[in-house]
This record gives structure tokens, C-alpha cells and sequence, in this order.
């Protein structure tokens, strides 16, 4: 790549915006792919954390009754948490202590609405490992031990995080093939333009024997070297605006306690997986503007009589 | 080495520079190529260096049909063939050194190599003290000689020089018709295109001589020997070395 240049390509202004250009392509293209993984990463450790849990919801006797009779709302616990231990395939079942609930409530309704609200009893159920259980029959005795309690399987909650992780994922993946398609038109334009520019240049290498692959491997290595710059140069910017990301979430987190939204982002770590992209996509880009550069100039002077 | 066959050449409608011109050049030879300005003497060059190509007719170089040479056997047919244009043709930007060693570059000769012979010859032709100097500010004359430095760096087998005394005064004109005999006993073909009739008396070689678009063949003696239309046999009688 760092070999000599009979022409003088590092003189032609038309490939000094290549440098810029891909520096801004491939900051772009390395936070796509940051956010694509990071997406992936959400959903998969939701869906790890998720397997093997239920959560089934008692909700609180509705008006006068409720007050009338605390009684009630005891006994229909204490039936629905009979029923569930002693159901096959269910290893544990713990009712979150009600200031437990109302923590993870208050963020989204605030702390008036919490404590003047009638809360449900929400019962926290972990599935035995390789045992099956039939949901459908389980949440019909749910119905007849307690009158509306519900039970999720955070299947729907799931099927949407997957869906919205799939869609983030596959955006940064379009977002990627676009980078990179602009990346192959930038250089093909500055190949194009240099190629006319270093015409009679050109024509006396080639007079003198030079042979095609001699002349797109000085073409060659000069994109090569300005598209290494303009990468290595997006990187360390999408390095560092991803530092900053992450600082924000943790200061924001910090802020917002377990329960706030900026905590999942947090939760979210920078890993191996995300500095090899750091490392790789760079290189990429640099090879992909390299070797079209080389097939441009070949294509190109295969045209020539 | 080189041999036309009944070659016409004009360019784009243009008016007839060569017409029907046969003739041939023996491995080893070594002629002047004559004529007043607009003869056609550089497109009979750019004929042989696969600049251009004729209108109709045969021109065949290392016993190949130029017409039926891939684009990918060129580079190839043109490292044989050193050529010495009549505008130089220097890259602007690369020294002296560097334009010389092109074609060392362009057949991957090493660089250590290259520090050695290119200095060499450069001294040879007089440019000893201007190795590293841009071409814009050399003279005509050295300009010249970094072209045919550079023509003959590569001991081509076919050495084509289009009026390669130009610019240059008589002695060193001399001395560098001594190189082009020197790579001729090496066993280069040489062609050389001028119009310094007292440098083509001095030196004792056969001529070709383009008049109205037609080649003839002149004697040493300077007796015209054929017609424009004359057999290749006897184009390449005349061509041998005497």
C-alpha cells in the first residue's frame, strides 16, 4: 500500500474530499452497526432473563368491597399462591411486596398516583427446568380461585422487543450496504476524475509498457491511504460519541434508579463483540475503497483502444 | 522484427500520410527514416509502436500481425520497443532519475538496480549533475537526452527514435548516434526518424525516405533504390546491416 507513485495523484484535488467523506461514512456505519448489535444484545438478554418466569396479576377488588373487606383480598392471594405451588412445573412462586410494585410503578404514574391507586397483588412465578406446563389449564384455575387474575408469560411483551430489536438490527443493516454504497460511488467518481485528469500521463505509461494492473495499483494505493485516514478517523469519532452515549445513560441511570428507562440502556455494555466492530469496519472500508478503486481504473482502461 | 505491408494511413478523413508503403527491418538493423516535415515519419513510428493503427494493409512486429495482438499482449510488444518521441514525453513531475527508470519500474526490476544503471547511463548522456531535476527546468536538449536515456534504458529489441537530435548541438548529436550504434552492436533494431542530413552522411546506414505519403529506399550512396511500391523483398534486402 505505501509504495511509490509515478503519478502525481496526491496533487489532484479531486480525491481530497475522500478522506472527509469516508470518515463520515464509516462513523455512520459503525454506530448503525453498534446500535444494530446493541438491539440484538437487549433483546436476547431480556429473553434470557425472561425464560422460565411468569408473572400472574391478582388485581384489587374494585370500589367498597375492597375496603370493606381486606380480608378478601388476603384470602384471594393465599388461594391463588396454594394453587400455584402446588401445580407441576412451577419451581417458586413470591408475591412482590407491594412497596417492591409500587416502586416499579411510581416511575411511570408518580408517587401521588401510586399510593392513591388500588394496586394488584403481582405474584412472581418461576418455572421448573424441563418440566411442561399447560398455561391454558393453569390460568383457567387462576379464574376460578381468584375472578380475573391474569397470567402473562411475557410472550407479547417479548414478540414486540424482538420485533422492534429485529427492525433496529436490520436498519443498521441497510444503513451499512448504503454506507457502503456511497463509499464505492465516491471513489469510482474520483477514480473517473483522476483518470482524466493524469490522461497523458497515463497514455505515456502506457506507451512505455505499462501494463494495466501497474497503473490501478497507483491509483490504488493513493485510495488506499486516504480512505485508511478518513476511517481510522470515523472510528475513533464513533468511539468516542459511543463513550459518550454510554456516559449519558450511566449518569441518567444514576439519576433515575433501577427502574428507569436509562438504566436498560446502561444495562447494555460496550463488549469485546462492539470494539472488534470498531476494529473491523474501518479495515473494511478501506479494503472495499481499494479494490474499487483498482476495479474502476481497470474497467475504465479496458475501454481504451 | 518489423515488416509493412501495403499500409495506408490517414487520420479521421483526414488527408493520405502513408500509402501504400511496404517494407522491412531485419533483427539487427539499423536505418535513418527521412522526409520533410509532415512526411509521415511519426506516424510510421506510431505504426510500430502500437500508437495508432492503419487504415488498411499489414503491420507485423516480432513476427505478429499487430491487428490480431490482444490489448493484454501490448505492454508486453511495447517493452521491446524503446521509443524516443519527438515531444519527449516526460512525466512533469518525476526527476530526471525517476522518468529514466520507468520502464525498470514498469518490469519490476529492483530498486537496487535501478540506483546503479540509471545514474550510469544518465551520466553517459551528459546529465550526470541533474539526476533529481524536474524536467520543467531542464533545456530542450537535456530533455532530450533524459528521452532517450529513458528509450534505452531497457535494451529494448526495437529502438525507435523520432528526431532525436532535435535540440541538441552536433557533438552531443553525435554522441548520442554513437549510443543508438552502441545498442545496435548489442543487437537492438534501430530506427531513427530525422532530417539532419549531415548526421545521416556521416554515419554509414541505409535510409527510408517518405515523399508524397510513399517510402523509398535510398542507398548509403544516396541512389534512390525503389518504388513506393515495392516488394518487401527488396524494402528488406536494403535493411540488412552492412
Amino acid at each position: 500500500m505505501w509504495g511509490r507513485n509515478d503519478l502525481a495523484l496526491a496533487r489532484d484535488p479531486s480525491t481530497r474530499f475522500l478522506p472527509g467523506l469516508l470518515a463520515v461514512l464509516v462513523y455512520l456505519a459503525v454506530l448503525a452497526a453498534i446500535g444494530g448489535l446493541t438491539a440484538h444484545g437487549f433483546v436476547e438478554s431480556w429473553d434470557q432473563r425472561l425464560a422460565g418466569t411468569m408473572t400472574v396479576q391478582i388485581p384489587p377488588v374494585a370500589g367498597a368491597e375492597a375496603e370493606a373487606s381486606r380480608e378478601t383480598a388476603s384470602e384471594r392471594r393465599e388461594a391463588v399462591l396454594r394453587l400455584l405451588r402446588v401445580t407441576p412445573g412451577i419451581a417458586a412462586a413470591r408475591p412482590l411486596p407491594d412497596a417492591e410494585a409500587a416502586a416499579l410503578l411510581e416511575p411511570w404514574l408518580g408517587p401521588e398516583l401510586v399510593g392513591a391507586l388500588p394496586m394488584p397483588t403481582l405474584v412472581d412465578v418461576r418455572l421448573s427446568a424441563g418440566q411442561p406446563l399447560d398455561r391454558g389449564a393453569l390460568a383457567d384455575r387462576l379464574e376460578n380461585a381468584a375472578p380475573g387474575t391474569t397470567l402473562d408469560d411475557h410472550a407479547r411483551w417479548l414478540a414486540d422487543a424482538q420485533a422492534l430489536g429485529r427492525s433496529i438490527a436490520a436498519t443498521g443493516l441497510v444503513v451499512i450496504v448504503l454506507v457502503s454504497l456511497a463509499a464505492v460511488l465516491a471513489v469510482v467518481f474520483a477514480v473517473r476524475t483522476g483518470l482524466g485528469v493524469h490522461r497523458n500521463e497515463i497514455e505515456i505509461l502506457h506507451l512505455i509498457g505499462a501494463p494495466d494492473r501497474f497503473i490501478a495499483a497507483q491509483f490504488q494505493r493513493h485510495t488506499g491511504r486516504l480512505a485508511l485516514a478518513g476511517a481510522v478517523c470515523g472510528a475513533v469519532l464513533a468511539a468516542a460519541t459511543v463513550a459518550a452515549l454510554q456516559w449519558t445513560a450511566a449518569d441518567a441511570a444514576a439519576v433515575s434508579g433501577p427502574a428507569g428507562l436509562a438504566s436498560l440502556l446502561d444495562a447494555v455494555e460496550f463488549g469485546l463483540r462492539d470494539w472488534l466492530v470498531l476494529a473491523v469496519l474501518p479495515v473494511a472500508a478501506t479494503l472495499i475503497a481499494t479494490l474499487t478503486a483498482r476495479a474502476s481504473v481497470l474497467v475504465s482502461l479496458a475501454r481504451l483502444p | 522484427m518489423v515488416r509493412f505491408e501495403n499500409v495506408f494511413m490517414r487520420y479521421d478523413g483526414g488527408p493520405v500520410i502513408l500509402r501504400d508503403v511496404s517494407f522491412e527491418l531485419e533483427p539487427g538493423s539499423f536505418h535513418f527514416l527521412t522526409g520533410g516535415s509532415g512526411a509521415g515519419k511519426s506516424t510510421l513510428l506510431r505504426l510500430m509502436y502500437l500508437g495508432a493503427r492503419p487504415v488498411s494493409g499489414r503491420v507485423h512486429l516480432f513476427d505478429r500481425d499487430v491487428a490480431r495482438i490482444r490489448r493484454s499482449e501490448r505492454p508486453a510488444m511495447r517493452r521491446r520497443v524503446g521509443v524516443v518521441f519527438q515531444d519527449f514525453r516526460l512525466i512533469p513531475h518525476l526527476s530526471a532519475l525517476d522518468n529514466v527508470a520507468l520502464p525498470l519500474r514498469i518490469a519490476g526490476t529492483r530498486e537496487a538496480l535501478i540506483r546503479e544503471h540509471v545514474p550510469e547511463l544518465l551520466a553517459w548522456v551528459g546529465l550526470s549533475s541533474h539526476l533529481d531535476a524536474l524536467p520543467a527546468t531542464l533545456s530542450g536538449g537535456q530533455q532530450q537526452r533524459i528521452a532517450i536515456a529513458r528509450a534505452v534504458i531497457g535494451r529494448p529489441s526495437l529502438l525507435l527514435a523520432d528526431e532525436p537530435t532535435g535540440n541538441v548541438d552536433d557533438r552531443i548529436a553525435v554522441r548520442l548516434l554513437y549510443l543508438f550504434e552502441e545498442l545496435n552492436k548489442m543487437g537492438t533494431t534501430v530506427l531513427i526518424a530525422t532530417h539532419n542530413e549531415s548526421l545521416v552522411r556521416r554515419f554509414d546506414h541505409p535510409r527510408l525516405h517518405l515523399e508524397g505519403a510513399r517510402l523509398t529506399r535510398v542507398s548509403v550512396s544516396g541512389t534512390a533504390m525503389s518504388t513506393p511500391a515495392s516488394a518487401v523483398q527488396a524494402a528488406a534486402a536494403a535493411a540488412r546491416p552492412a
